[in-house]
């Protein structure tokens, strides 16, 4: 607490050495020069340049009220009188100082306002125009995204589209490929069962079958030569029966033509692949 | 540059489709185009052959209650080339083969059914029509109409016999022919000697000729209309000629010895015969029938005896023991000089007959301690021996040569019996007390 009184202490007197320096200046300056300078208009465009950037720099801190001589020195008479007039002119100065400073502080307020204001509104402007552009982007952009959306969309579904179709397609294939695969692997089964011993009996099935069915008329002798077609469905059963071919006579024509349908059903294929509805036949007697 | 290869690649493509086109249709050029499955069939059967002769449609009462089908139906199970069908599992009684239906006959087991009806147009006519038709492929093979009387008709059905078997079997049926034998009854020295013709279903017998003395070697006339053989009605042999018909007959041979073994050339005009002549010694001689000469064929101090003709009539067959046992040989009427041993294997083999295509001879051959007949094959001298008797004898051909008829023994019987020339059907015809002789098959009536 102490301290801080001292420093108040101090700071007063300070400040009073401070005033009585500033007085002494002016005195001084006065004294000095006789006629006062008058106020460079420079400072009116200082003024302007300070306001060209009001927002940018703050407005300085509001001038110090003038400050009261406080004592003024009894001149003599002349010198009272000069001295008076001095102090007239001093305090007109002074006071016209004043009224410039003010007038400056007031036009720098003014200016700062209406630099402010306009700042202002122009924010404001600006804001509302950032606003309106915001929006009317935001709205382009929401248009815009709409809009890329049904074309998102309309791209999505042609794309699905076009993926289902290819996958339709891929899958035809893969079918189709299945199918020339177990295509191919039933021909090469029966290729395989055609070679095979299975073959052979099926053969030898049907062989005994119609060998057993075939009445052989006396006419049918060495030399006499029959070829028939017969077409037969799953199952065995003779639907159709074809003379291709026949140097016997009739009895033989007949004969194994008739032992064709006795032969109905054939015997099954001891693998299903050997099924097959065509049948050549031919009846060659050996003796 | 792009185009080029598009053009390049299309190209490609194109070959490559016409690449697998041609893959496909080779494929398709490579299996055989019509079937994979190729049968051959060398051996066939010779079951009988399933078939229904439906009951005939009648004639009342102008057919006298004959049972046209009944005989039809007979005749074609005494082949043993049919095996028909039993009348009581008839379920229709269709008479026209519009009105059969196939695919029951068919269930039925039945290769083929014969329908028929015997119609009488006039008083002194009756007709029989008769349809055969396939039940298997449903196909109708043929129709025929057979003219007849109230007498013929038994003939008649014979004839719708002939008919099915020649359209199915393609060899001329021998139902409506004639077989001749000799029936002996009773015992030496009472005994009675018959000469019977009967239908060759041994129906129908009729004796042209009674005698206590032997009647042998019966011989049919190449017309049907004689039959030549030996009688001993005199107590001697001679050859007679009889016309059948009217009983009227000639005594062609009786010269000293023997007079026997009478056999009609193909064109009727000739007896070869055998004779011993005042020797004694048996051989083969040609007898004119229009003058009466004799020309001598054979001229050998062994036996030569029973001549048989080849159907073109340019060869003989005999037999004769000039090798020691009996065997078969053959000469050239040409050249009787040239003969030719035709039977070995066996120490006998008598009494030769040819089959009417003139390719085979059935004879007597001892078979072990049996006596049976045999077949050669004239060509290959492949022998069969057909019959299964003990004492079998005088093997005759049937006309269409699918058959042989000969005589057999059954202990105390004696009978005629037939057998397929493939030796696989034997059929016994009939049996008589005592004995049946040298039974006969005679030709197609003309």
């Amino acid at each position: 607490m102490s301290e801080r009184g001292r420093d108040r202490t101090l700071s007063i007197v300070l400040s009073i050495l401070i005033h009585a320096a500033i007085v002494g200046a002016l005195v001084w300056g006065w004294w000095q020069y006789r006629r006062p300078t008058a106020t460079p208009p420079s400072l009116a465009i200082d003024a302007t340049v300070v306001n060209n950037q009001p927002a940018a720099t703050p407005p300085p801190p509001s001038p110090p009220p003038p400050q009261p001589v406080t004592q003024p020195p009894p001149p003599d008479q002349q010198a009272e009188q000069e001295r008076e007039a001095q102090q007239k002119r001093a305090a007109q100065e002074q006071v016209e100082k004043a009224a410039a400073e003010k007038a400056a502080a007031d036009k720098a307020a003014a200016d700062k306002a209406a630099t402010e204001k306009a700042a202002a509104e122009k924010a404001v402007a600006d804001k509302a125009a950032a606003e309106r552009a915001a929006a009317a982007k935001a709205e382009a952009e929401k248009a815009a995204a709409a809009a890329a959306a049904v074309k998102a969309k309309a791209e999505a579904d042609r794309k699905a589209q076009e993926l289902a179709l290819q996958k339709k397609a891929e899958q035809e294939r893969a079918q189709r490929e299945a199918d020339l695969r177990s295509q191919l692997a039933n021909e090469e089964h029966v290729n395989a069962v055609q070679s095979s011993p299975a073959k052979a009996e099926y053969l030898a099935l049907i062989t005994a079958r119609i060998n057993r069915a075939w009445i052989r008329p006396p006419s049918a002798r060495a030399g006499v030569k029959c070829s028939l077609h017969i077409t037969q469905i799953p199952g065995g059963e003779i639907t159709n029966v074809v003379v291709t071919g026949c140097n016997g006579d009739e009895s033989v024509r007949q004969s194994v033509e008739t032992a064709a349908y006795r032969a109905s059903p054939l015997p099954a294929p001891p693998d299903p692949a050997l099924f097959d509805p065509n049948i050549d036949v031919t009846f060659a007697p050996d003796e | 540059m792009n185009r080029t290869s598009n053009h390049w690649q299309a190209a490609r493509s194109r070959a490559f489709a016409a690449a697998c086109l041609a893959a496909v249709l080779g494929l398709c050029v490579g299996t055989p185009a019509r079937a994979d499955l190729q049968i051959l069939i060398t051996k066939g059967v010779t079951d009988p052959i399933p078939i229904a002769i439906v009951p005939f449609a009648r004639a009342v009462p102008a057919d006298g209650g004959f049972d046209v089908a009944a005989v039809v139906q007979h005749d074609l199970d005494s082949s043993g080339r049919f095996r028909t069908m039993q009348r009581k599992d008839m379920l229709t009684s269709p008479s026209s083969a519009n009105d059969v239906q196939v695919a029951d006959w068919k269930a039925a087991g039945n290769d083929y059914v014969a329908v028929g009806r015997v119609t009488a147009p006039s008083a002194s006519e009756l007709d029989i029509d008769c349809d055969l038709i396939n039940s298997q492929t449903g196909a109708r093979i043929a129709s025929q109409k057979f003219v007849a009387n109230s007498s013929s008709l038994r003939n008649a059905a014979h004839l719708v016999s002939d008919f099915i078997y020649e359209k199915i079997l393609g060899v001329r049926g021998a139902f409506a022919t004639r077989i001749a034998y000799v029936a002996v009854q009773g015992q030496p020295p009472s005994q009675r000697f018959q000469l019977i013709v009967a239908d060759a279903d041994s129906e129908n017998p009729k004796v042209i000729l009674e005698s206590a003395q032997p009647i042998m070697s019966p011989n049919w006339s190449p017309d049907e209309q004689y039959l030549a053989y030996v009688s001993f009605e005199n107590r001697l042999s001679g050859v007679y000629v009889q016309k059948v018909h009217t009983g009227e007959r000639q005594l062609v041979s009786a010269r000293v010895g023997v007079n026997g073994a009478p056999a009609y050339s193909p064109d009727g005009k000739h007896l070869a015969l055998t004779l011993s002549g005042t020797g004694g010694n048996l051989d083969i001689w040609l007898l004119d029938l229009s003058n009466q000469a004799l020309t001598r064929l054979t001229d050998d101090p062994a036996v030569d005896t029973e001549p048989a003709w080849s159907p073109d009539g340019k060869s003989l067959y005999f037999t004769s023991d000039r090798a020691g046992g009996p065997q078969i040989f053959k000469l050239d009427i040409g050249q009787p000089k040239r003969v030719e041993r035709i039977t070995f294997g066996s120490s006998y083999n008598a009494r030769a007959r040819v089959s009417p295509d003139g390719k085979k001879i059935a004879f007597v051959t001892r078979d072990g301690n049996n006596y049976r007949i045999a077949v050669q094959d004239l060509a290959s001298g492949t022998v069969s021996v057909l019959s299964r008797g003990a004492l079998d004898e005088s093997p005759s051909f049937a006309p269409n040569g699918a058959e042989i008829i000969y005589a057999g023994r059954d202990g105390a019987l004696g009978t005629l019996q037939t057998v397929s020339v493939d030796g696989l059907v034997t059929q016994r015809l009939r049996s008589e007390q005592g004995e049946v002789r040298e039974p006969v098959w005679g030709p197609f009536p003309r």
